[in-house]
């Protein structure tokens, strides 16, 4: 009896297994960004001072993730929804469609409204109204393109960041001008935060992103400082005798790693900023220098010619366990983490010169990003998708910025002077 | 008897149903569709002859088949009814043939009465005649037997006699001719009876020989039977073979249209892995795209299932057989699996 019930039940189960599927194996796809078209947000009032639309479409073009639709192929312009037709969008190739139209409210304001269609799905995907005025235009633009990059990549957009580079202008003989700028991520809105007649060097943000420290050597010798960027606020940190550079913020805050030659030659340092108490972490006759934080802050990266030529090392804090990371080429220096601590950017020379290179330090695959000869301080975006760096074009010292991938290349827009010694900020409150 | 009695067959009863309602929630669930079906404008367009050809070749072997398998039935009810003819015909023949042999006894044995009664009256008449005669004669005599007694009586007599043996003989001749009779009819019986016999055997063999084509018939049929199924097995293993041969040639096709249509985001690692399941209508058209297995990473999904959107339509889907259409294409699997990315 139990027996014949077994049957019958197995009967029916294979009954109903019956059905098959085809299952397709896709191994390979095409190596390109996803087109998207942002198109010009409708205004009726007098001309703005910003394209809002055309920020957040450059924006997401310099990611590398996006291939922006030109505004000249676009079929038609529309504002709203009802004025959307998917077919036009999905023939001229567009996967995503960005829309909006901008309202005056009251006091001066002006009120975006934003939306976002999946155009093969013919779905929209997010729609924000976004408050501002005339005079933070980009700052709307820039958090639309945040959430534009987020919603379609999965990956916190970083347009609202801000970088900080240096400037120098030769004034006349001997007399130079430095600058200490912070900019918008895509160099838009530059502003002074420090001006000397001596150089600065390595600006470095603090993980909360509201103070930077640096290197000055305003007062003849090399002092490193930390700036409060919301008051202005300058403290002098160490002021050795001999090198003092190269500073990183701990992930915490707390500490600062710095170079420091007072012993001899320049080793690595760890200064714990409340307490003033200094750590030497290396003890190599060897040069240490460019110390970095791994994103967890339990090891340090630094570039070291320990080895004959300078490579980049990892210490372990806790165990001082030292790691050579890089072994291509001769010269891999300036090393800086992805913020998921699998890619290492650094500045890597071949025989045509020096170049910003990214190795996967999950497989050990290094990949040369740039093919222009003199590349030099790369500093990643806090969501990992562009590196910025320190180029030279028609003799002069220019920002450039490269999609992790290599896929996108651009320059920063002109600003005065040599621009070296870029650095990224984290992501903003 | 009890109630306990009841116990475990209700307890049995329980038992299947929970089971039969268990074993149905899945297929329950599986024809549930969480994917809401948006009504889709859908574009009439030109059909593909070369499309129909193939299905038309499917159905014109089906009819083929039908054909022969009628034909091969219509032969078989062909010979049964042949078969059947033949012995009604057989035995109408010999109903026939028993009725006119029935007929001919009949007819010699009048043949026989009448000539019976023939030489009677003959005979009667004869007898009348002669007695007519005798008496004319007699009158005769009595007129001339005044003239000629002696001769007269003398001659009567001897006419008598004569008379006597004229009636003798023609006794005799009717005696023969009646011997000739029996003779003729007998003979002409034992050659009916002989053509009887003949008939008989002939029709005997002609309902072996039916027989025997019969059963050759059914042996031809049974081999046609075996022929057929072994055909249909062949073909079945044909169309298994066909079948596979589609599996792949189709599986290659929508692997390479989407390997086309596919475009990763750039943070695609190697390793990651998405399935997306894809529903499709009879003409190839896209009718749902749905994450099956996500990777864990929301681009890398959304650019699986927009490789599927943005193909819209797998033309080749509409050209294969509709039996393998819904047993293999209407749900398709894609698993997306990038190889030999830089990371």
């Amino acid at each position: 009896m139990f027996k014949r019930l077994c049957a019958g039940a197995l009967l029916l189960v294979s009954a109903l297994t019956v059905r098959a599927e085809l299952v397709v194996e896709v191994t390979q796809g095409v190596d390109a960004p996803t087109p998207v078209a942002v198109v010009p947000f409708g205004w009726d009032g007098e001309v703005l001072r910003e394209d809002i639309a055309k920020i957040v479409s450059d924006d997401l073009g310099r990611s590398g993730f996006f291939n922006m639709m030109k505004r000249e192929s676009m079929l038609s312009t529309p504002r709203s929804r009802d004025q959307v037709f998917f077919r036009d969008w999905r023939i001229s190739g567009s996967d995503y469609l960005v829309i909006g139209r901008l309202q005056p409210a009251a006091n001066g304001q002006i009120t975006a409204t934003v939306e976002l269609y999946d155009v093969l799905k013919e779905q929209q995907i997010w729609a924000e109204t976004v408050n501002g005025n005339s005079n933070n235009l980009r700052d709307v633009a820039h958090y639309i393109a945040d959430q534009i990059f987020q919603q379609i990549t999965g990956i916190k957009g970083a347009f609202s960041t801000r970088i900080v580079y240096v400037t120098s202008e030769m004034l006349g003989k001997d007399k130079y001008r430095f600058r200490l700028q912070m900019a918008d991520s895509d160099g838009a809105r530059p502003r002074t935060i420090l001006e000397s007649k001596e150089p600065i060097l390595s600006p470095t943000w603090s993980r909360d992103g509201s103070k930077l420290a640096y290197v000055s050597f305003e007062s003849t010798r090399p002092s490193i400082y930390v700036q409060h960027l919301a008051t202005g606020q300058r403290q002098r940190i160490q002021s050795f005798k001999g090198l003092n550079g190269a500073p990183s913020w701990s992930p915490q805050g707390d500490r600062l790693a710095l170079v420091l030659s007072k012993d001899g030659n320049p080793e690595i340092y760890i200064l714990t900023l409340a307490t003033g108490q200094l750590e030497r972490i290396t003890n190599h006759y060897g040069i240490d220098t460019e110390p970095t934080w791994a994103p967890d802050g339990e090891s340090l990266l630094f570039t070291s010619d320990r080895g004959g030529m300078p490579q980049i090392y990892s210490l372990q804090l806790s165990t001082r366990n030292l790691k050579r990371l890089t072994f291509e080429g001769k010269y891999n220096s300036r090393g800086r983490l992805t913020q998921d601590g699998r890619f290492l950017s650094m500045v890597h020379q071949d025989s045509s010169g020096f170049h910003i290179a990214v190795q996967d330090l999950k497989t050990g695959r290094l990949d040369i990003l740039t093919s222009t000869g003199l590349d030099e301080s790369p500093t990643i975006a806090p969501n990992g998708s562009i590196i910025l760096y320190a180029t030279k074009k028609g003799g002069r010292g220019v920002l450039a910025g490269v999609s992790l991938d290599g896929r996108v290349r651009f320059t920063m827009p002109n600003t005065q002077g040599d621009v070296r010694e870029p650095a990224w900020s984290p992501y903003l409150q | 008897m009890g109630i306990a009695s009841y116990i475990i067959p209700f307890i049995f009863a329980l038992i299947l149903h929970g089971g039969l309602l268990l074993l149905l929630i899945p297929h329950w669930f599986q024809q549930e569709d969480p994917y809401r079906r948006m009504p889709r404008h859908i574009q009439a367009e030109m059909i593909d002859l070369k499309a129909l050809s193939n299905q038309e070749n499917l159905q014109k072997e089906f009819q083929e088949e039908q054909k022969l398998k009628a034909e091969q039935e219509k032969k078989r009810e062909k010979i049964a009814q042949e078969h059947q003819q033949a012995l009604k015909k057989q035995e109408l023949e010999k109903q026939n043939q028993e009725a006119e042999t029935q007929h001919k006894i009949a007819e010699a044995q009048q043949k026989e009465a009448e000539a019976q009664q023939k030489s009677q009256a003959e005979k009667q008449r004869k007898a009348a005649e002669d007695k007519k005669l005798a008496k004319l004669k007699e009158q005769q005599v009595i007129e001339h037997a005044r003239k000629i007694a002696a001769e007269a009586e003398l001659k009567k007599k001897e006419e008598l006699k004569e008379k006597e043996k004229k009636v003798e003989a023609q006794k005799l001749a009717d005696a023969k001719k009646k011997v000739e009779a029996d003779k003729k009819s007998k003979a002409e019986d034992a050659r009916k009876k002989a053509d009887e016999e003949k008939k008989r055997k002939n029709d005997e063999l002609k309902s072996k020989e039916a027989e025997r084509k019969l059963a050759e018939e059914k042996k031809h049929q049974q081999e046609a039977d075996r022929v057929v199924a072994e055909n249909a097995a062949k073909r079945k293993a044909a169309a298994a073979e066909r079948s596979d041969k589609m599996r792949a040639e189709i599986s290659g096709y929508i692997q390479a249209l989407i390997e086309k249509n596919w475009r990763y985001p750039s943070n695609t690692r190697n390793g990651m892995k998405a399935k997306v399941l894809i529903r499709l209508f009879p003409s190839g058209e896209v009718d749902s795209v749905e994450i099956m297995q996500s990777s864990g990473d929301a681009a890398f999904d959304k650019s699986a299932e927009q490789a599927v959107l943005r193909i819209g339509k797998f033309t080749r889907v509409s050209e294969v057989d509709p039996l393998f259409f819904e047993r293999e294409l209407r749900r398709v699997i894609i698993e997306f699996r990038p190889e030999g990315l830089r990371w």
